[in-house]
This record gives structure tokens, sequence and C-alpha cells, in this order.
């Protein structure tokens, strides 16, 4: 209903951190930085199971930005920002990866280990978001720590990892 | 989904009267050689059965009936699956269209802007995802899907970390208006979806991660 261009996605990740933080969900916010000096629009949220000590994570990946389109149709949730629209759906990816965090805090002491919740802006730019976040956090993966096995047959392994480790440390 | 270039050419010749074509190099008509053969590069370099697509949908000639330009603009993109023929690509293409341009006394600025890499969906961890699915929504609403040539930012996640890309169905014929294409100004989702999504994406956390 108020979507945003790429890397402009400031009302949309602010009302995704409100979310969050009313729930008691830990975010990093002010990530996906295009320039040093930009204030980032995306977001990466941590949600812990607290059924058993576990060091796995996993990432659910949300993209927050529009495209520029004015939108037609009478739906009560049409554009209100004339020119903008979400026709990629990615609205829809942040309810859903939002649903899910909410989800899986509710839930938490049934499960283990670490989710991160991702919310990258600009998936509809070169340079996309993603090379961004990924550039910020460590850039390589830490999957493997057999050093025989390969990264495709390892990674029914239990240390599959996600690589923006510096997020609070615990997290590989 | 595929890997994605963005495709920048100017075809640079010399404009005038377009009566008087002999004291010209007309860029318009080295740009159409320049369209249909980069093609070629798709049906005869590319080997069989791999995809590749190459589509140049923004052509700029800017003069008039009787004004040929100084140039032209060509804007495209370049879709592959592979990397060391995304890579091979990169340097081959640039060379047919100087190669070709200059034959004809001409010459192009060819830029390629290299987009999003290709999505990789790990197989042991996706083999996992596709059971997770059938345990949340049932073998008959999961399905394996071909690849597609569009791109997607994910693909960047993908080269750096196992990773699982998954489509879900928001279209609901029984709903009107919510079939259109992506992309377009009727776009609109089955609500329904909202909810089995962000369960499957928990599941799928809660399944990999363990209770």
């Amino acid at each position: 209903m108020h979507p945003e261009l790429s890397f402009q996605e400031h009302g949309t990740v602010a009302f995704v951190a409100d979310v969050l933080k009313a729930e008691g969900i830990e975010v990093r916010e002010g990530v996906g930085r295009l320039t040093p000096e930009a204030k980032g629009t995306g977001l990466i949220a941590v949600v812990r199971g607290e059924a058993a000590p576990s060091d796995r994570c996993f990432a659910l990946r949300a993209d927050l930005d529009a495209l520029p389109i004015t939108e037609v149709g009478k739906d009560t949730y049409r554009s209100t920002n004339t020119g903008v629209m979400h026709a990629c759906g990615h609205d829809a990816h942040t309810a859903m990866v939002l649903g899910a965090g909410l989800l899986l805090h509710r839930m938490r002491k049934e499960w283990s280990g670490t989710v991160m919740l991702v919310f990258q802006p600009g998936e509809e730019k070169e340079p996309g978001g993603a090379s961004l976040l990924v550039k910020e956090g460590p850039p390589r993966s830490r999957t493997i720590r057999d050093p025989g096995a390969t990264r495709h047959a390892g990674a029914s392994d239990r240390q599959t990892r996600f690589p923006f480790r510096c997020f609070h440390g615990r997290c590989g | 989904m595929a890997a994605a270039d963005e495709i920048y050419i100017t075809v640079k010749g010399k404009g005038g009267h377009a009566a008087s074509p002999h004291l010209l190099i007309d860029p318009v008509i080295i740009a159409a050689h320049l369209l249909t053969a980069l093609q070629q590069v798709s049906s005869r370099r590319n080997k069989p059965g791999q995809p590749m697509v190459l589509s140049f949908g923004r052509v700029i000639a800017d003069g008039a009936t009787n004004v040929i330009p100084d140039s032209v603009r060509i804007e495209g993109t370049l879709r592959t699956f592979d990397e060391a023929w995304r890579t091979q690509l990169h340097s081959l293409l640039p060379e047919m269209a100087r190669n070709l341009a200059r034959s004809m006394g001409g010459d192009v600025d060819f830029e390629i802007l290299t987009g999003s890499g290709v999505v990789v969906n790990e197989p042991a961890l996706t083999a996992r995802m596709r059971e997770a699915a059938v345990d949340y929504v049932g073998a008959d609403n999961v399905i394996d899907m071909d690849i597609r040539m569009g791109a997607e930012d994910f693909g960047t996640y993908s080269q750096v970390m196992p990773a699982c890309f998954f489509r879900l169905g928001t279209g609901n014929p029984a709903k009107p208006g919510t079939t259109s294409g992506l992309h377009r100004a009727e776009f609109d989702i089955d609500e329904d979806a909202l909810a089995i999504g962000a369960g499957m994406m928990a599941w799928g956390a809660v399944t990999e991660l363990g209770r």
C-alpha cells in the first residue's frame, strides 16, 4: 500500500523494524548501504530457538523494494504512492518473512538454533541489495568445517552457517 | 533463475543528410547488422542445449526522415546459466560488435554491467526443503520447476552459501485479478497464500535447525 523504490525503502523498513521490536526481536537496522555515508534501508533480525543449545543458523530472506509502475485495480491495499507499485510481490515476501519470524519467535521454546530474517533493499537494481549485504558481512561462506567435504556434498552436515556472523558473534 | 547482465552499446558513425549516404558513416544500418549478427552468438557459438538469451529492448536512432544521426544507442540484457560461458561472452560480444562496426567504417562503445549471478539451488539442502514442503502442503502441491531465464538478486547469496530458492503460487483462477503476470499494473495475489508462505518458511527453518 505504501511501496517505495529501490534503496528508498525508508518507511517500509521502519514498519518492519517496529513490528519486530514490538515483539521483542533483536534487529540491526541500516544495513545495505549504497555508499559508506548512506543510511542502509535493509534490516537483519535474529530469532533464537530455546529448546536446546545449538550453534546452527538458518536465514530467511525478503526483499523490500517496489517498481516504477502505476497500479490499477480496486483492492483496498492498492498503492497510495502514485507511480510506484509492488508489481513483483515484494510486499508479500516481506509480510511472509515477517510472519515467519513472529511465528518462530512465539514458538522459540520448541526449536533450537538461530534464524536470521534478512530484509534486503534494492532487489530490482544493479548492484542489488544482496551484494551489499554480503559485502558488509564476511564475504565468504563458513559452511564447512570438515576439510575433506566439498561444499555441495558437505552441506547436509550440521554445520551450515550464514555468513553474517558479525551480528552478535553468536551465530557462527 | 539465470545470471543477468545489462548491455549498453553506442554505435558510432558520422551523421548528415540522408540523401548523401556516401558522405556519411550510417550508424543506423550498422546497428541493424549488429542486432542480427549478435544473435548468431546464441545460435552458432553457444553450445546447443545450454540456456542463453540475448535480447535488446531499447534501440534509439534519433534522426529524422532525412537526417542520419551520428550514433545509435542499443540496450539489452544477457541471460546465462554457466559462469565460464558468461565470462567468455563478456569478451566475445564486444569483440564481434567492434569488428563488425569497424568493417563498415564505424565503431562501438560496448559496455556490460555485470548483474546478479545465477541462482544455485544447493542439491542436498533443496532436497530437504522439498521434503519439508511435502510435509507442510502435501505432495500434490509441490512441483519441480523448469529453469527460468529471469534473474534474482538471491543468486548472490547462493554464490557464497548453500541456498534454496522456492516459488510460492499466489494466483488463483477462482479469485479474479490474481492471475496477472509480474511487473504489470494489474498484478495482485490471492492473500491466502501469505499464511502458507510464512508457515512454510518457518517450518523449513525448524526442520533444518532441529527441535
